[in-house]
C-alpha cells in the first residue's frame, strides 16, 4: 500500500518536474544558441539567410542545389532552406514567425496574392537595397519588373511571368467537324452550343477569381485596384459568362463533381477551358491521350489576359535585407531558371524566353500575349474581394439567386471603395 | 426456440452487414484510389491496371523519410497517451468522486476549454513555444497535449458511475481517498482508460495542424505532416495523397483492432440466455 | 479486499504517527481534489489559459497578422461590427442546423452500432474496426470520397430520389450542401460515440439484466429500463462533446471548398469557424477573428449549461 502511493506521489512529482525541468533546460539551450550563432557571425562575418518555401520535391531538390552553389557568388552568404508543408500552412504560421523573429528572410510568391501582402507591410520595399547589393535587375524584363511595383517602389525579384491561355480538346473539336478554332468569345460561344451534348459541355468555367479576370480583361475590363470593379466592361464580361452557363454549354467543375477545370478538362467533360501553363504537367499524367491545344485567352472586345508570375520578396523583419535581396537574386540566375523553365514555368528573363518555348512548343500560339498580359489589379483585400466574387457568381449559378451582373458588381464595388 | 434465435441471429448480421459496408465504404474507395494512376481517377479499372507505384514513390525518393517520421509519430503519440494516462484519470476521479471547494469551477475549466477552437490560440502557443526554444523539439508537439479536457470530461462521466460504496468499502478497510483511486478505481477503469487511450491515440496520431506548425522542420515531420508535404504544385495527384492517407491510416487501425479484443460482449446479447 | 486490511493494518502499527497527518491529507476531499487536478491546472494555465487570454486581449484590439505590434485598442467595436453583419448571423444558423441535425442521429447510431457490437458473435471485432474506420481516416480523404458518390447521376443521389431530393450534386447546391455537412460530421462522430458507449456497456452489472430476464422483461424494456438510465451520464457526455464537435467542424467544409471561397457554394455552408477562420486568419485580421470566437463561445457554454440542465442530473 505504501509502495503504492510513494510510487504515485514520485510519479506526478517527477512529471511536474520533467515539464519544468524541460521547460528551462530548453530555455537556456536556446538562450547558448543565440549567443553562439552570434558569435559566429562576429566571427566569420558570414551572413546566415533563410528561404521560406513551399512546393514539389523536385523544387526542393533545385533550390538545395543552388544554396549550396551560392559562395560561389556570394562567399559571405549561407543559404538555408525551410520547406513548408503547404502554403496555407506557411501563411498560418507566419504570424507566429514574426512574432518569435525566426520567421524566413525572404519567400517566393505569386502575383496573385502579392498585392494584399505588400499593402499590409509585409514585404520590405527593394529600392535603397539594390545600388549597395550589386544586383543587376535590368536582367528582368521590364513587363515582369512592373508586376512586383507599388506606388513605384520595387518589391520583388521577378521570376517567371507567362500569360494565361485557353485550352480545346483537338480530337472532340475534329469529332464535331467544326473548322478553325475560335479566335473570341462570341465564337466560343457558337462552338460551345455546338459542342454540348448530353456527356460534355461546351466549356468549362470554374467560377474562381482568376478565370473570371481574364475573361474581364478580353473585354477590356480590369479591377483596377478595386476602383473600377463595375466597369461597363467588366459587366459586358460577366455577362458573357452568365449566358454561356444559361443556355446550358457551360458548366461549373464543381456541379460535376470535380475540384478544378482540369479535371473536367482531362476527363473530356468539357471541349474547351481556360488554364495557365499547369496544364501541361497534370494533363501528362492525368490524360496522356488527351490532345490538346493551347491558345492565348479569346478575345471579348480586345486582346487581354491575366499575368501569372511569381517573384521572391524579402520580408519586413528580415535582419540583414541586402543579403536576402542577393540570395534572392542568386536564385534567379541562369542555372536555377533553366531548371524550372523545364518544369513550365517561363523565366521573366527575356534572354531564356525563348528557350522555354522551344521547351515547351505546344505553348508557342501563347508567346504573343507575352506582351499584353498584365498583372491581376485585385483590390487590396484580394482574399475577402476573391471571395466575395466566388459567392456572388455561385449565388446565381449554383443557387439560383436572380442578380443581374449589373447589381452583382455594384453591390462588390460598395463594399471595396 | 431455435428458429427464433436463427432470425434473430441473421437479422443481426444482415444490420451488421449494411452498416459495416456504410461506415467502409470510403475507406476502400481510398484504398482503391491509392493503387491506380491519375488518369483513371474516377473511373473504375481492374485489378490488372493497378500499381504500387503510388506507395513506392514514398520509399524510393530520398526527400521523403517515412521511417523517420514514422518514428517521429510514435514518439509524440507515445509520450502523449503515457501522459494522458496519469494526469487525466486523476483529473477525472477528483471531479467524480471527490468533494471540494473550487470542483464546480475546475469542472467548467474542462468544459469550457474544449469549445475554443485550437485554432484560435495557436499563434499565441507557438510564441509561447518558440520564446522557450521550444519550436522543432519533441516538447512542443507532447508536453501541452499531456492532458486533454475532452478526456478528462469522458473519465468524469465514467468515473460517476462507480458506486461510491467501493470507495467507501476500500476506506473501511484501511484505503485513504487517494489510495482508492490507485488501488480500485483505476484498475476497475480498464475499459474507459482503454476507450481513452484508443481515441488519444487517433487523435494525435492524426493531429496535423499542431505538429506542422510547432515542428515543421522535416527532421521533425510527423507521418501525417511528411505526407501532406508530397504533393504537385498546382494539382492535386489524388492517388498518392489516398496512398499517404492509407499509410497514415493503418497503424491505427491495427492499433484499434488490437485493442478492442480487451472489451468483453456483456450478458445483452442474443445468445447467452435468450 | 481482507488483504489489504491486514497490510494496512500492520502498516498503522509500524507508523502510525509518522503517517498521521499524511494520512489524513491523503483521505481529505479538499488536499486529494486539488492534487489530482494540479497536474492539469498547471499545464492548463501555461499552455492554453495563458494563449487564450492573448487571444481574448485581442478581441478588443483592431489586430492585423502583418503588423502585431501595432495593434491599437478599440473597445467593442469588432463586437458591434459582428452582430452586424448578417454573414455572422448565417453562420450561427448553419452551425446550429448542423449540429440540431447531426448530434441526435449520431448519438442514436452509435449506440445502436454499440450494442450491436457487444454481443457475443463472430466477427465482432472486424465490424467494431468497419464502424470506427470513418473516425480514424482523415476527414479531407473521407469528404473526397463522398463528393465522388454525391456527384448527379450516382447511385446514392438516385437513392435519395426517393426521399423528395433532386438528383445534383449536393455539394454543388446550395440547398443541399448543408446537410451534406451534416451527413460527413454523422458519419466521423458516430464512430467515436460507439467506443464511447461500447466501453460504457462493459460497466453495465450483468445481474440487473439477469434480474431483467427472470421477470420477463421484453429486450425493449430491458434497453429501455436498464441500459439507458445506466448509460445516461456518458449519454451526457457524448451529446455535448458531439454539439461542441459538430460546432467546431471545418476539415469537411474546407474540403468541400478547396478551390473556391470558404464555405461554398455561395456561403451556404459557412458555419461560426469557417467565419472565424475566414476573417481571423485569411484576411489576418485577428482582432476581428478573436471577437468572432468569443462570442461563439458564449453560444455553445449556453447550449452546453441546458444540455447539463437536461441530461446531467449529478455532479
Amino acid at each position: 500500500m505504501k509502495k503504492t502511493k510513494r510510487l504515485t506521489g514520485m510519479l506526478i512529482v517527477s512529471l511536474i518536474l520533467l515539464v519544468a525541468l524541460a521547460a528551462c533546460g530548453g530555455n537556456a539551450n536556446n538562450n547558448a544558441n543565440n549567443g553562439s550563432s552570434q558569435a559566429g557571425e562576429a566571427g566569420a562575418e558570414k551572413a546566415t539567410v533563410t528561404m521560406g518555401f513551399w512546393g514539389t520535391a523536385q523544387d526542393l531538390q533545385i533550390y538545395q542545389a543552388a544554396a549550396d552553389a551560392i559562395s560561389e557568388q556570394y562567399p559571405n552568404i549561407e543559404l538555408k532552406i525551410k520547406q513548408y508543408p503547404s502554403s496555407d500552412q506557411f501563411w498560418n504560421t507566419l504570424p507566429g514567425e514574426i512574432a518569435a523573429g525566426v520567421a524566413p528572410d525572404f519567400i517566393k510568391i505569386s502575383n496573385e496574392g502579392s498585392f494584399e501582402y505588400i499593402n499590409k507591410g509585409l514585404f520590405a520595399p527593394l529600392d535603397e537595397h539594390i545600388g549597395p547589393s550589386g544586383v543587376d535587375m535590368s536582367r528582368f524584363s521590364e513587363s515582369a519588373m512592373d508586376i512586383w511595383k507599388v506606388d513605384g517602389k520595387q518589391y520583388g525579384v521577378p521570376n517567371t511571368a507567362m500569360p494565361a491561355m485557353f485550352f480545346i480538346n483537338e480530337d472532340l473539336w475534329k469529332e464535331a467537324g467544326l473548322g478553325e478554332y475560335p479566335k473570341t468569345w462570341d465564337e466560343v460561344e457558337a462552338a460551345a452550343k455546338e459542342l454540348t451534348n448530353k456527356d460534355r459541355y461546351g466549356i468549362a468555367i470554374n467560377i474562381d477569381a482568376y478565370h473570371i479576370t481574364n475573361i474581364a480583361k478580353s473585354y477590356g475590363g480590369d479591377w483596377g485596384n478595386g476602383a473600377t470593379i463595375n466597369s461597363p466592361e467588366n459587366v459586358q464580361a460577366l455577362q458573357k459568362i452568365f449566358d454561356m452557363y444559361e443556355e446550358g454549354i457551360a458548366v461549373t467543375p464543381k456541379s460535376l463533381g470535380y475540384g478544378w477545370d482540369g479535371e473536367v478538362f482531362a476527363n473530356g467533360k468539357a471541349v474547351m477551358t481556360t488554364g495557365g501553363y499547369w496544364y501541361k504537367g497534370y494533363l501528362k499524367d492525368a490524360a496522356p491521350d488527351l490532345k490538346y491545344v493551347a491558345f492565348p485567352v479569346p478575345e471579348g472586345t480586345t486582346a487581354g489576359s491575366t499575368m501569372i508570375a511569381d517573384g521572391y520578396v524579402v520580408l519586413k523583419d528580415a535582419k540583414n535585407k541586402e543579403a536576402a535581396l542577393q540570395a534572392a537574386y542568386f536564385m534567379t540566375n541562369d542555372t536555377v531558371l533553366t531548371e524550372f523553365l523545364k518544369l513550365g514555368a517561363n523565366p521573366a528573363v527575356p534572354g531564356l524566353s525563348s528557350q522555354y518555348f522551344e521547351e515547351n512548343p505546344e505553348f508557342a500560339n501563347v508567346q504573343p500575349a507575352l506582351e499584353y498580359s498584365t498583372d491581376f489589379a485585385y483590390p487590396a483585400e484580394t482574399k475577402r474581394f476573391r471571395d466575395e466574387l466566388v459567392n456572388q457568381i455561385e449565388s446565381v449559378v449554383l443557387g439560383g439567386v436572380k442578380k443581374s451582373p449589373q447589381e452583382i458588381l455594384d453591390g462588390i464595388q460598395e463594399q471595396f471603395k | 426456440m431455435n428458429a427464433k434465435k436463427s432470425i434473430q441471429l441473421l437479422g443481426n448480421y444482415s444490420l451488421l452487414t449494411i452498416l459495416g459496408f456504410v461506415f467502409a465504404l470510403p475507406f476502400l474507395y481510398t484504398l482503391y484510389t491509392s493503387f491506380i494512376t491519375m488518369r483513371d481517377v474516377n473511373t473504375f479499372t481492374w485489378i490488372t491496371n493497378w500499381t504500387v507505384d503510388n506507395y513506392k514513390l514514398f520509399f524510393t525518393n530520398e526527400a521523403y523519410n517515412v521511417p523517420k517520421w514514422l518514428m517521429n509519430t510514435v514518439i509524440m503519440t507515445g509520450i502523449v497517451i503515457l501522459g494522458n494516462l496519469i494526469i487525466n484519470p486523476m483529473a477525472g476521479f477528483a471531479l467524480a468522486k471527490l468533494d471540494f471547494k473550487g470542483k464546480k469551477l475546475i469542472y467548467w475549466i474542462v468544459v469550457a476549454s474544449m469549445m475554443v477552437p485550437y485554432h484560435m490560440i495557436l499563434i499565441p502557443v507557438y510564441v509561447n513555444v518558440a520564446q522557450i526554444g521550444w519550436l522543432n523539439t519533441f516538447y512542443a508537439l507532447t508536453v501541452p497535449f499531456l492532458y486533454q479536457c475532452l478526456y478528462i470530461f469522458m473519465l468524469r462521466q465514467f468515473f460517476i458511475s462507480v458506486p461510491t460504496e467501493f470507495i467507501e468499502a476500500a476506506r473501511l478497510d484501511g484505503l485513504t481517498k487517494m489510495g482508492a483511486f490507485w488501488r480500485i478505481v483505476y484498475p476497475l477503469a480498464k475499459s474507459s482508460l482503454i476507450t481513452m487511450s484508443i481515441l488519444a491515440f487517433a487523435g494525435t496520431w492524426n493531429s496535423y495542424l499542431i505538429p506542422s506548425t510547432l515542428a515543421n522542420d522535416p527532421e521533425k515531420y510527423v507521418l501525417v505532416v511528411g505526407l501532406n508535404s508530397v504533393k504537385d504544385m498546382f494539382f492535386e495527384n489524388t492517388p498518392l495523397i489516398m496512398a499517404g492517407v492509407v499509410l497514415s491510416t493503418l497503424p491505427i487501425l491495427i492499433f484499434f483492432f488490437l485493442f478492442q479484443r480487451q472489451y468483453i460482449e456483456g450478458i445483452s446479447s442474443s445468445g447467452v440466455k435468450g | 479486499m481482507a488483504a489489504y486490511g491486514n497490510e494496512n493494518a500492520e502498516m498503522r502499527l509500524n507508523n502510525g504517527k509518522k503517517q498521521s497527518w499524511l494520512r489524513s491529507l491523503a483521505d481529505s476531499d479538499l488536499a486529494v481534489g486539488w492534487l489530482f487536478t494540479l497536474p492539469f491546472l498547471v499545464l492548463w494555465a501555461w499552455w492554453f489559459f495563458y494563449p487564450f487570454l492573448q487571444s481574448f486581449i485581442r478581441s478588443f484590439q483592431d489586430a492585423n497578422f502583418a503588423s502585431l505590434g501595432d495593434a491599437k485598442f478599440i473597445g467593442l467595436q469588432n463586437y458591434v461590427q459582428i452582430l452586424n453583419d448578417s454573414e455572422f448571423y448565417r453562420a450561427v444558423i448553419h452551425s446550429l442546423q448542423i449540429v440540431v441535425i447531426a448530434v441526435p442521429l449520431q448519438t442514436i447510431l452509435g449506440l445502436i452500432m454499440a450494442i450491436l457490437v457487444n454481443q457475443k458473435l463472430k466477427g465482432k471485432g472486424m465490424f467494431r474496426t468497419l464502424f470506427f474506420i470513418p473516425y480514424i481516416t482523415s476527414q479531407i480523404a473521407i469528404t473526397t470520397v463522398f463528393m465522388m458518390l454525391f456527384k448527379q447521376g450516382t447511385f446514392v443521389t438516385e437513392f435519395f430520389t426517393f426521399f423528395g431530393f433532386d438528383n445534383a450534386t449536393w455539394f454543388a447546391d446550395t440547398r443541399y450542401a448543408l446537410l451534406f455537412v451534416a451527413i460527413l460530421f454523422i458519419f466521423q462522430q458516430a464512430g467515436f460515440s460507439m467506443i464511447v458507449y461500447l466501453s460504457a456497456l462493459q460497466e453495465v452489472p450483468k445481474d440487473l439484466y439477469e434480474a431483467g430476464q427472470m421477470d420477463g422483461a421484453s429486450k425493449w424494456a430491458q434497453f429501455r429500463y436498464i441500459t439507458v438510465p445506466y448509460v445516461k451520464p456518458i449519454t451526457f457526455f457524448v451529446v455535448s462533446v458531439a454539439t461542441i464537435l459538430g460546432f467546431q467542424i471545418y476539415d469537411q467544409i474546407a474540403a468541400i471548398s478547396r478551390y473556391g471561397a470558404l464555405g461554398s457554394p455561395a456561403g451556404a455552408t459557412s458555419t461560426v469557424v469557417t467565419y472565424f477562420y475566414q476573417h481571423g486568419i485569411r484576411y489576418m485580421e485577428i482582432g476581428y477573428g478573436s471577437a468572432a470566437v468569443v462570442l461563439f463561445f458564449f453560444i455553445i457554454m449556453i447550449i452546453t449549461f441546458l444540455q447539463k440542465k437536461l441530461l446531467d442530473d449529478k455532479g
